[in-house]
């Protein structure tokens, strides 16, 4: 049986300055949570600016 | 920075973006999320991977993935648009991001030293130091030195 090799190939869509599209669905993500765990020690973190 | 850019899709606070990074591993879904911290002039920025975790049973952003999609240069210009982006919304604001890993806080100090010029057009930039524990403080940036993260800061018209 001759065997069939397929091949999708998907164009990287890039651009030196693109237009940003707005999507209220992303607000779902607004506090989603991090692997490493690092957001919730950043939460603690005190921040001393000097300016 | 003068790379080509992924098209980015954000809230309208400009607070999440969303891009898809294209290379020879595949496509993956990446998430940029300023959020709020103690201090109300200081937002954190996360950045990773959006992925499902069926043991949580919810999505999650994998901040420690390493994903040699060949595309890393095109994904931080990226991720440095999402600053542009969020800072034009919000000037008063003080951008504090650092790596999951030492090496990632090393890779993102050799993009800022890289384009260091272009970027101080625009920004104030600072190495944050850990002191005590949890407190953060800033100090002139100098690409000689290690920093724990770092501060960025849209300059005073």
């Amino acid at each position: 049986m001759k065997s069939v090799k397929k091949t999708i190939k998907t164009k990287r869509l890039t651009t030196k300055d693109s237009k940003v599209i707005i999507d209220s669905s992303l607000n779902n993500l607004k506090n989603i949570e991090f692997q490493s765990g690092k957001q919730d020690e950043i939460n603690k973190i005190e921040f001393k600016l000097s300016f | 920075m003068n790379y080509k850019k992924y098209a980015l899709i954000k809230n309208e606070l400009s607070t999440v973006f969303n891009f898809v990074s294209v290379g020879h591993k595949g496509n993956f879904r990446k998430v940029v999320v300023y959020s709020p911290t103690t201090n109300s002039n200081v937002y954190n920025l996360g950045f990773g991977d959006l992925k499902y975790d069926l043991s949580k049973k919810k999505y999650i952003i994998d901040d420690q993935i390493i994903n040699d999609n060949g595309d890393i240069r095109i994904v931080l210009a990226t991720v440095v648009k999402t600053v542009y982006e969020f800072t034009s919304v919000n000037p008063q604001i003080t951008i504090f991001f650092r790596g999951s890993d030492a090496r990632r806080t090393n890779t993102y100090k050799r993009a800022i030293m890289l384009n260091l010029e272009e970027l101080s057009e625009t920004f104030d930039i600072f190495g944050a130091r850990m002191i005590d524990n949890n407190k953060i403080i800033d100090e002139p940036f100098d690409y000689k030195k290690d920093y724990d993260g770092f501060l960025i800061k849209r300059k005073r018209i």
